[in-house]
């Protein structure tokens, strides 16, 4: 139950944050007085007449469906007028210091100082690179180009232009379409963090999960090892003979050490925290440290593990996650094959996915000899939230599988049936990461 | 007041640790039985329990074992129309669906479960629990 409910909280998460605040901020850069008055009568009029957005003659249908279609969709711009580039850029400074940045401005191209609109934008995108800007000029005086060399093309989305003489309706429109990129812009970063966060957490999550899998099998393990302490301790005692004691304690410190061992590889496997980034390490020991883990429930389902090709092969990876891949998988094909099953693996270098540089990467094949996946179900298996196992799967495995292959370690990661029976999973990754050791 | 001969009774030990089933003996070997069959999983001891000519007093098995578990003997032996009745002890290590367990083995009247690690004084109390042994019946041969 509790598990359950820990795993949707963490899927709440994101919207559980703060609500996006929108940014209806504009600023206004124009020498002339009467023509910055114009802009701001238009965009942000009094508010006994604010401009409705569905002026047209189609606004009767999105008020259908928008709960509050009046509130919602007004015009809220705030605007704020510089009459000259000092002005103006102590206003950006302002603005960012307060955290309260504007969305878009307008900028006169020629404003009677030593620098114009255009110069003056460069330098407000080294303060504050996301304000939209739209230049306003009476003349052909630049070329978009020009602008755009100004201004440097990975900028070209944050800018546009019009001509005087303009419309009421032109500036109206530009002013909307700049903000609410703008605002778009910023949402789609903030979702963006937000799904990153949420997906970290899902990791630790599923990882935990794995944990608790393998804590289960250490748990039965530990169950027999104490009881071959308890048990030999007592009969030793009852029996009070010298050399029946002398075995006893034999296999009491053979258990103890066993147990030790046991305890060693789960709490390593525990150990959330300390996981280092990519750094060299020798990926027969993930594989065999996995194998180790469940080495109890393959024992118990009467499986066998037949290492077909093994080569020894070092790569810049994180070992644990690694074993959380090896063990995920290694459960699924355990999970299928009943009452006894073959799980075949192999490891060897291989070249690139373009196939250029040959032993560059290091191909694992992990097989088993199950009933294979249906057909209609193959194409779903890598989805998060798929599971056949009811609730004993979070239907996370495989999508994390995936997501530690390929986006922890740069690699490829596909599942597919093999010819002759069984599934078999793949796994590329690179053998150097580059600036893996930064 | 007549008195059971524990010496004369079969026990069935079932355990895929071969260490874990030598304790057991050992442990009912100080209690006074002195026959034993000995299984490394259910299917295994089904095929005792098959056997009509052989006498089981009593089963302990553990529940997780390879191939045939605890729950399917037991099951198996419940539906025995000459078994049906033998006392029956299941044997787990502490895990987390215990109370599961627990009450999917009521359901198949169990006589007994223990945890491992359990020590002899345990074991002694359900055994003797489970054959209706009392101390003063109890007569040691």
């Amino acid at each position: 139950m509790s598990q359950t409910a820990k795993k949707l909280n963490v899927l709440d998460l994101p919207q559980a944050k703060k609500d996006y605040e929108y940014n209806w901020r504009v600023l206004i850069v124009e020498d002339e007085p009467a023509i910055a008055e114009g802009i701001k009568a238009i965009i942000s009029p009094a508010p006994s007449s604010v401009v409705p957005i569905n002026r047209s003659s189609r606004s009767a249908a999105p008020s259908k469906t928008a709960g509050t279609p009046s509130e919602a969709q007004k015009d809220q711009f705030e605007v704020v007028w510089a009459k000259n580039p000092t002005e103006a850029l102590h206003h950006i400074k302002s603005s960012i210091l307060n955290g309260k940045p504007f969305a878009m401005g307008f900028f006169d191209v020629l404003l009677g100082s030593e620098i114009d609109g255009i110069e003056l934008v460069r330098q407000i995108h080294l303060m504050d690179p996301k304000i939209h800007a739209v230049f306003v000029t009476a003349y052909h005086d630049r070329t978009v180009d020009s602008i755009n060399q100004i201004l440097g093309p990975n900028k070209s989305d944050r800018w546009d232009y019009m001509n005087k003489p303009f419309t009421d309706g032109a500036i109206l429109q530009k002013a909307r379409n700049a903000v609410s990129l703008w605002n778009l812009k910023e949402q789609k970063k903030l979702q963006e963090e937000q799904l990153s966060e949420a997906s970290q957490l899902l990791r630790v999550n599923e990882r935990n999960s794995t944990v608790a899998a393998v804590g289960r099998s250490v748990a039965h393990e530990f169950g027999n090892l104490l009881m071959h302490i308890v048990g030999h301790a007592e009969i030793a005692l009852m029996k009070g003979d010298l050399a029946q004691m002398r075995t006893a304690l034999t296999t009491i410190l053979k258990a103890g050490e066993t147990a030790s061992n046991v305890l060693s590889k789960f709490k390593k496997m525990n150990n959330v925290e300390s996981v280092p980034g990519l750094v060299p390490i020798k990926l027969n020991a993930s594989v065999d440290e996995a194998l180790e883990l469940m080495a109890h429930d393959f024992n118990k389902r009467n499986i066998k593990v037949t290492k077909i090709k093994y080569h020894q092969c070092e790569v810049d990876a994180n070992h644990h996650s690694l074993v959380q891949v090896f063990i995920n998988l290694f459960t699924n094909a355990a999970h299928v094959m009943s009452p006894s099953g073959q799980i075949d693996i192999s490891v060897a270098k291989c070249a690139s996915p373009e196939g250029q540089i040959p032993d560059s990467w290091v191909e694992i094949k992990i097989r088993d000899h199950g009933p294979g996946i249906p057909k209609d179900v193959l194409p779903y298996v890598m989805n998060p939230f798929y599971t056949t196992k009811g609730n004993k799967g979070t239907g996370l495995g495989l999508p994390i599988c995936k997501e530690i292959i390929e986006a922890e370690h740069l690699g490829e990661f596909s599942l597919s049936n093999h010819p002759s029976k069984g599934v078999e999973v793949t796994i590329k990754i690179p053998i150097k990461q580059e600036g893996a050791h930064d | 007041m007549t008195k059971i001969n524990i010496s004369r009774m079969t026990i069935m030990i079932v355990d895929d640790d071969d260490g874990v089933r030598g304790i057991i003996k050992d442990y009912l070997t100080m209690y006074g039985f002195r026959t034993f069959i000995e299984a490394r999983d259910g299917a295994e001891a089904y095929r005792y329990v098959l056997d009509t000519i052989q006498r089981i007093d009593l089963i302990i098995s553990d529940w997780e074992m390879p191939r045939t578990n605890g729950l399917a003997l037991l099951k198996a032996v419940r539906a025995h129309n000459l078994r049906y009745s033998t006392p029956f002890i299941m044997i787990t290590s502490q895990q987390s669906q215990e109370r599961l367990k627990i009450t999917n083995a009521k359901l198949h009247a169990i006589d007994s479960y223990i945890i491992k690690p359990f020590r002899s004084d345990i074991l002694r109390e359900k055994v003797f629990q489970a054959l209706k042994i009392t101390d003063e019946t109890a007569k040691a041969g």
